[in-house]
């Protein structure tokens, strides 16, 4: 009696704690608001489409940007909206949701809870949620906090497989690796955190002798599930599309004929070899010879020079790099009446892809294929820099930058796009911050990354070690959640390093949904590495 | 880095015909612009001619910065250095070196140009290098025709026209001037990545090899290695 006196005692002691947190959390982020800012192919174009949305007007008119982004983060506001939830109250209630959710599956695994109250106050004083890129309608906070829903998830099911009580778990996960898949292009690395998932419940069941037909249904229903609901959900935004816009497509920059057009560009030979320059002038020039029905688009896009963004913030600047130019072609189209809908702007890019194609099998253009996506495959001549963003990511991934050092100007958002913020109940001009809570706020920050810092460097120490000694003190549940976020968060920064070498460098949000769950994860995992090697000493 | 030595060898002296190279000599006579005889002076500030290559979109490394001191005498750019020591006559006396990271040690081999045939279109280098004789032709052969690659005529008409160019802006400012207005056009076209090419152009595959193996090093073999360890080593089993 006295012992379980002692745990309720701690028990409350650490809700008590995980409260103070919070409150805490609400109070230091009170006086932020939602900037509404003027980007067509971020802030504005997802609450257009949402207000869209909500009008029943499926996205809205289709125009060259319309599908250049994954719409999960319209569909949250305009679902959010509907419920009469504010946009800024969603993101930080479901961080808050997400962060104590993990931590109580790292608690019920047997985490120290001093350590955990500390773990929760990194990841709720992370500077990252009041940062620039946080407070705009941006993907990543979203993103963010799936993940961490979906690291919890994770948790649970293998702290619950061997009594039956993981299924709910199980469908929270399924639900977050759903709409997760619907949020961002690069999503689709979620299927390595599922295999990664899939492999630690095999073992976890194994090591927890479940019986045999047992354990296979929580496997297969593992593996199917969280697929299921993600190719469904997949299947109904295509189905939806393309009753309002006629083709079955989600994301017209990434798949369908604009990004086999974009390979035809850049097959064709150009002296400037430049692995941000995709589209040079060269290379328009000759096509323009060659192609009449893309001289409209070559004679609309804007010239290089060193005023332009691409020169500003990647250096490039006798030409325009892949982050603008490939944005600048589409747009150009539709301004030239070229693309009115999306079958028609399929159309377009088909055609122009198919007489580039031919140009270049008659011999009237000189090219050398060079993959047949968005990306060229990866060359080794591109190693060095690679190497280079990969080193860069992974300071990102230790220490995220708040600010963006060489900003885009901020502008003025034109009327109709005001009026789509304000309807989306977000204030067009946002007050200014306090003065006391920005001080307090800019005080955290530096301690704030030096700790985490150091503590993710210890915590990939301790992933190896813990690795080596695996044998002899087999992955329990905090271990294996480690591991897992540690190993996905590796795999991601080398795919990101790999889309980096061509787009050029990302700015920190990229990080952040690993180093938000990596934050929360890493005190407790080193803590059971230590305990692990002292078990085998 | 091949790419710098090859450059500095077209600076001074443009376009390789023929080499002899008596005993541990490696020289190259090489045909040159006559023009050059009113900027002789240059080739005593090696630091102004990289500088000079840069602002004509020649630049001598891409990655990483140059190094400019004693008024433009010596000149380093990564781990290659080259100085002016003195002239004597027309023939101008420079050490070229490598620095081997370690402190202030280097490797340097004395080079010598010889600028007394510019008026006639030739000037003649020689390298004085140990064991010269031991470098196979193949290899010379190659060292010709990336000279010839980087300091054909048209470049070094080019440079000429950009000396010329400059001078007329410091006019009777002597050599002094023109130095500067080299430095000062170098300034006027920083400030932005323009300088020296665009951010992300190709960099030869040669230059990567150690970089990969490093890498095939780190990532392949020694994980390969610590495994084969892990397995070998007796009494490994759960605890």
């Amino acid at each position: 009696v006295v012992g379980t006196g002692r745990i309720d005692l701690l028990s409350g002691l650490f809700a008590l704690g995980a409260g103070f947190l919070v409150a805490f959390y609400l109070v230091l982020t009170s006086d932020l608001s939602i900037v509404a800012r003027y980007s067509p192919h971020d802030d504005s174009l997802y609450v257009a489409r949402a207000v869209h949305l909500l009008a029943g007007q499926a996205f809205g008119p289709y125009d060259s940007r319309l599908l250049v982004k994954y719409p999960g983060l319209s569909l949250w506001m305009a679902g959010t909206r509907s419920v009469g939830i504010p946009f800024l109250i969603s993101i930080h209630a479901l961080y808050i949701a997400a962060g104590l959710y993990l931590a109580f599956a790292l608690l019920k695994a047997g985490a120290s809870r001093w350590l955990l109250l500390v773990a929760l106050a990194l990841y709720l004083l992370n500077p990252i949620t009041y940062s620039e890129d946080w407070m705009r309608v941006m993907r990543e906070p979203l993103d963010t906090s799936l993940f961490v829903v979906m690291a919890g998830a994770i948790a649970w099911v293998l702290l619950r497989a061997a009594d039956g009580r993981a299924w709910g778990h199980l469908a929270v996960f399924c639900a977050a690796f759903g709409f997760s898949m619907l949020v961002r292009e690069e999503s689709r690395l979620l299927w390595a955190l599922l295999a990664l998932f899939i492999a630690a419940l095999a073992w976890q069941t194994k090591c927890l002798a479940m019986p045999g037909r047992r354990r296979l249904v929580l496997l297969l229903a593992a593996v199917a599930a969280p697929a299921l609901l993600a190719k469904t959900g997949e299947h109904a935004l295509r189905e939806f599309v393309d009753r309002h816009y006629g083709a079955t497509i989600m994301h017209d920059f990434g798949e369908g004929e604009f990004p086999r057009l974009v390979a035809a560009i850049r097959s064709v030979e150009s002296a400037k070899d430049n692995r941000l320059v995709m589209v040079t002038q060269e290379r328009l020039a000759r096509i323009q010879k060659e192609v009449p029905a893309f001289a409209p688009v070559a004679e609309r896009l804007p010239k290089p020079g060193p005023a332009t963004f691409s020169c500003r913030l990647h250096g490039v600047c006798s030409e325009w790099s892949n982050g603008w130019m490939l944005f600048w072609l589409k747009d150009a189209a539709f301004d030239a009446r070229l693309t009115p809908n999306l079958p028609a702007a399929q159309d377009y890019f088909h055609r122009v892809r198919s007489s580039i194609e031919d140009a270049c099998a008659a011999g009237r253009l000189r090219c050398a294929p060079n993959g047949d996506g968005l990306l060229p495959p990866m060359q080794l001549r591109w190693t060095r820099a690679y190497v280079a963003e990969g080193y860069r990511l992974a300071k990102m991934f230790l220490a995220p930058e708040l600010f963006p050092k060489v900003a885009i100007p901020v502008i003025d958002p034109p009327k109709e796009v005001r009026h789509a913020f304000e309807a989306m109940g977000i204030p067009a001009a946002a007050p200014p911050p306090s003065a006391i809570l920005a001080g307090i706020r800019a005080a955290l920050v530096a301690p704030h990354h030096l700790f985490a810092g150091f503590l993710l460097l210890a915590a990939l120490l301790a992933l190896a070690l813990r690795v080596w000694i695996a044998d002899r003190v087999p992955l329990e549940p905090i271990a294996l959640i480690g591991a897992i976020v540690a190993l996905y968060a590796l795999w991601r920064l080398a795919i990101l390093a790999y889309a980096a070498v061509y787009l050029g460098p990302f700015t920190s949000r990229i990080v952040f949904s690993t180093y938000a769950v990596a934050v929360l994860v890493a005190l407790p995992f080193i803590a059971e590495t230590a305990a692990a090697w002292r078990r085998v000493k | 880095m091949t790419r710098l030595r090859y450059l500095w060898l077209a600076v001074l002296l443009p376009l390789a015909s023929n080499a002899a190279e008596p005993g541990s000599e490696l020289s190259f006579e090489i045909p040159t612009l006559p023009g050059y005889q009113r900027y002789v002076r240059l080739f005593e500030h090696p630091g102004y001619l990289a500088v000079l290559l840069e602002n004509n979109d020649l630049p001598l490394t891409h990655s990483s910065k140059l190094i400019v001191r004693e008024r433009g005498r010596e000149v380093e750019a990564k781990n290659i250095v080259i100085r002016f020591i003195g002239r004597n006559g027309t023939s101008y006396n420079y050490e070229a070196g490598v620095t081997l990271g370690i402190g202030s040690a280097s490797v340097t081999v004395p080079v010598v140009a010889d600028f007394s045939g510019l008026a006639a279109g030739k000037t003649t280098v020689v390298a004085r290098l140990p064991l010269a004789t031991l470098i196979p032709g193949e290899k010379r052969e190659r060292i010709q025709s990336k000279v010839r690659t980087f300091a054909n005529a048209a470049t070094q008409q080019k440079l000429l026209d950009y000396l010329d160019r400059l001078s007329k802006t410091v006019p009777g400012a002597g050599f002094d001037g023109l130095g500067e207005a080299i430095l000062l056009d170098a300034y006027n076209r920083g400030g932005g990545p323009a300088l020296r090419g665009d951010v992300g152009d190709a960099v030869p595959l040669s230059e990567q090899w150690m970089l990969i193996l490093t890498l095939a090093i780190w990532f392949i073999l020694f994980p390969i290695a610590l495994i084969v360890y892990r397995l070998r080593r007796p009494g490994a089993g759960p605890a």
